[in-house]
């Protein structure tokens, strides 16, 4: 692979050279504004349709991808998404409509949004729902704004400026209450994963607003002492906040609203299978109790006698971009939540669950458990038995580049030394979990015979491993920047 | 980001950018501790404590705005200057770059996205090479692999919130590199000739729909200035009822601009529009008028 042509499109310009024919205008022309208006020269590639074209699909190629390979990626989700999400987000009744459209000219839109606005409900049990965020870091944000806006309301507004956050907890949390102008408090865990009662006790008072739990947590693992937690942070006056990326884990098994959670994000690009497109777009709805229904972001869809309209809750946190979130991932996300059905999404945290428990039990021997339980639908091993050997979690993960497989996310959650945090998904076989397992047993008995081959893995990808710090020290982010340095 | 380089907390924002950009500024903002005055473009003084000028080209009205006089009164007073543009209309009018503005953004929808009733889209944000390292969310640089060979890195990570967590300067994780990469086949195929020809077709289409609608009885071009491919047009009807009307005739009217213009609507042409297409809305305002 290392001998593909790696040039970068504006590399194989050749001037004249060009893909598509633009049509000559069709109208009377308009003399063009006054030359000091207009610019002079425009740095964009001159190549033809079928350059382009292979330009981007050998590109492609160099990705691993769920469409192609296993990938395991714990916190991520990486399912299956079924093709049928794609197809409806493309019919031309959603694709082609302008997001300034008068309400009568998009009652089909707005009553895909208004019926997952209430499935997002009832399957969280927080029925007050706003689609808008566009990604779950934006949907913490919008949630935490919530929280400062009810507080406000009951003339605690400065006084409660403390977001509790366990040391678990994803990085977005801690940077969300931090874009909230929250002051961020950690709480530690305890031996066994699960947030430490006792600290939590200790740190709420009047000064919190909020109490941001990841569950299941980071690690895999339930919270048991949830109801305990919601009671201490609820007696100190704070609101709970349930980070929702785990919410694969739950479907149809729980309700965070029955749990005593007052606000959640969920991300449809994980639990509800839409695609995570190397990065985005995603799509971050924020739930909650019909209580905190009033500061949702604007615009929320409303429904009275079957005509549909987008409307600005009374004491809304205000608008968090320019239209009404990612509507295109909100017809994915819906798609999929009618093609399960409810016996179907019963299914989906049970097999998710199940699948995440085997890996755990098959990988016991070769690799430390992080915390040796049942757990939910990822689990963390730890290579700090490798790691004697001066084998790293980061040449474990790269060692799995060479068998095909995408590597789990690494040395997260940060409690966990070494972490290898693997989340199976439940539209894996029993095959693909198997030849995942060997492959790890493989590794890890390399690990032991020639740690070298691990150290400087991957031998098979378009690259070795990549020197980042230079990147980062002297960074070329342009084709042109090299010339300039 | 430019509150931060000039650790300075007011921004100054043009009166003739959009209150739908204006309203997340205020979401975002409102716990910063940094405070928005709305300043006319005509009249405009920057205070001494400013942090930045933010200005729209083209503006809510269509209109191209002077971005070299604003960044420079912006500067003369130690602010930074900050456009959001259409990058359709960078394809024949300057670039920010070109008028000293220190940081741009953009919707980059006009770049061969589906409208799909509001997105996903993709957000543009660029900024002088200087600043580069405050750039907030996923940035990509080149490297070099063990064995010497090129390769591409997530970098500039540290100020995310991986490593800062709670003294991370944005909390942005998932953003939209699906459509960034459709944006990316999208100017690869129009290509350095492509886009010009696309943005001046824009251009001719806006400008004859314009030229044709304000000769019409009841209506008048209310957009002052040089305007790229949106203009607002005056009726004398309300804009409801205008908008029914043309409704009838099969026609998805421009949006309600009547917060700024009397009876205004804002229409919007693109390369996507022929002459047969604006003839139609043309004779059917011109029936809408004068039955009214």
């Amino acid at each position: 692979m290392s001998s593909m042509d790696r040039r970068l499109l504006m590399d194989r310009s050749v001037a004249g050279r060009r893909a598509i024919t633009v049509p000559e205008p069709d109208v009377p022309l308009t003399p063009l504004p006054d030359a000091s208006l207009l610019r002079d020269d425009l740095q964009l590639p001159e190549v033809t349709e079928g350059e382009v074209v292979r330009y981007f699909s050998l590109l492609s190629q160099l990705n691993f991808s769920i469409d192609t390979q296993y990938y395991p990626l714990g916190s991520c989700t990486m399912k299956y998404n079924p093709k049928l999400n794609d197809e409806m987000a493309s019919l031309p009744g959603f694709s082609e409509i302008h997001p300034l459209q008068r309400d009568h000219t998009v009652q089909g839109a707005l009553q895909i949004l208004h019926e997952l606005q209430d499935m997002l409900g009832e399957i969280t049990g927080l029925p007050s729902v706003s689609v808008d965020p566009l990604a779950g870091a934006q949907g913490e944000f919008a949630g935490l704004l919530i929280a400062r806006a009810f507080h406000e309301d009951r003339g605690e507004g400065e006084q409660r400026n403390v977001a509790l956050i366990p040391d678990s907890a994803h990085g977005t949390n801690p940077a969300s209450a931090a874009m909230a102008g929250l002051e961020v408090v950690t709480v530690p865990s305890d031996e066994h994963g699960n947030v430490s009662v006792e600290d939590l006790r200790n740190l709420a008072d009047k000064r919190t607003a909020v109490f941001m739990l990841t569950i299941p947590n980071t690690v895999g693992l339930f919270e048991p002492n949830i109801l305990e937690i919601r009671k201490i942070i609820h007696d100190a006056g704070g609101l709970v906040y349930a980070d929702g990326a785990n919410l694969n884990a739950l479907l149809g098994l729980a309700k965070l609203g029955y749990l005593g959670f007052d606000i959640a994000h969920s991300n449809l690009h994980k639990t509800f299978s839409t695609p995570h497109g190397g990065g985005g777009p995603g799509s971050g709805p924020v739930l909650v109790t019909d209580e905190l229904a009033k500061y949702l972001p604007t615009p929320v869809v409303g429904e009275v006698d079957g005509k549909f309209s987008l409307v600005s809750p009374e004491r809304t946190v205000g608008r968090l971009n320019g239209f009404q979130g990612s509507f295109g991932i909100v017809v994915r996300a819906y798609t999929y939540i009618r093609l399960m059905g409810l016996e179907g999404i019963k299914a989906i945290a049970r097999n998710a669950i199940i699948n995440a428990n085997y890996i755990q039990s098959q990988l016991k021997d070769d690799f430390d458990v992080a915390y040796d339980r049942y757990c939910m639908h990822e689990t963390v091993v730890s290579a700090r038995r490798q790691k004697a050997n001066r084998v790293s979690a980061l040449d474990v993960a790269k060692r799995l580049v060479d068998y095909g497989i995408h590597p789990p996310t690494m040395y997260f959650p940060l409690i966990v030394p070494e972490a290898l945090m693997i989340e199976p998904t439940e539209t894996e076989s029993k095959e693909t979990l198997d030849a995942f397992i060997a492959v790890m047993k493989t590794i890890a008995a390399e690990g032991q015979e020639s740690p070298e081959l691990l150290h400087s893995a991957p031998h098979h990808a378009a690259n070795t491993r990549l020197d980042e710090a230079t990147a980062a020290r002297k960074p070329i982010l342009r084709g042109s920047d090299e010339a300039a340095d | 980001m430019a509150a931060r380089l000039t650790k300075r907390a007011k921004v100054i924002a043009l009166d003739s950018v959009d209150e739908r950009n204006i309203d997340v500024f205020r979401s975002y903002s409102h716990y910063q501790g940094i405070e928005i005055v709305r300043a006319s473009s005509s009249s405009l003084i920057v205070p001494v404590d400013a942090a930045c000028v933010m200005v729209q080209s083209p503006n809510v009205a269509g209109v191209i705005e002077d971005m070299t006089a604003i960044a420079a009164a912006a500067h003369a007073s130690g602010a930074l200057a900050v456009a959001s543009v259409n990058p359709m209309s960078l394809g024949m009018f300057k670039s920010p770059g070109e008028c000293d503005v220190d940081i741009a953004t953009g919707e980059g929808q006009p770049l061969g996205v589906p409208l799909g009733f509001g997105g996903p889209y993709v957000g543009l944000f660029t900024c002088k090479d200087a600043l580069k390292r405050q750039l907030p969310g996923r940035i990509v640089g080149k490297t070099t692999d063990t064995n010497g060979e090129t390769g591409y890195v997530l970098t500039l990570q540290t100020r995310e919130q991986h490593i800062r967590r709670e003294r991370a300067t944005s909390n942005i994780c998932t953003s939209t590199q699906l459509i960034a990469l459709m944006v990316a086949a999208y100017l690869a195929t129009l290509g350095k000739q492509g886009l010009r020809e696309t943005a001046e077709l824009c251009y001719q289409k806006a400008h004859y729909a314009a030229s044709q609608i304000d000769a019409l009885d009841g209506y008048s071009l209310a957009s002052e200035g040089t305007f790229f491919n949106e203009f607002v047009i005056s009726c004398r009807e309300p804009v409801q009822s205008t908008l029914d009307a043309l409704l009838e005739h099969k026609i998805i009217g421009g949006a309600d601009a009547s917060e700024r213009v009397a009876n205004g609507i804002v229409f919007a042409l693109t390369e996507q529009n022929t002459r047969a297409e604006i003839d139609r809305l043309v004779a059917a305002l011109d029936e809408i008028g004068s039955a009214s």
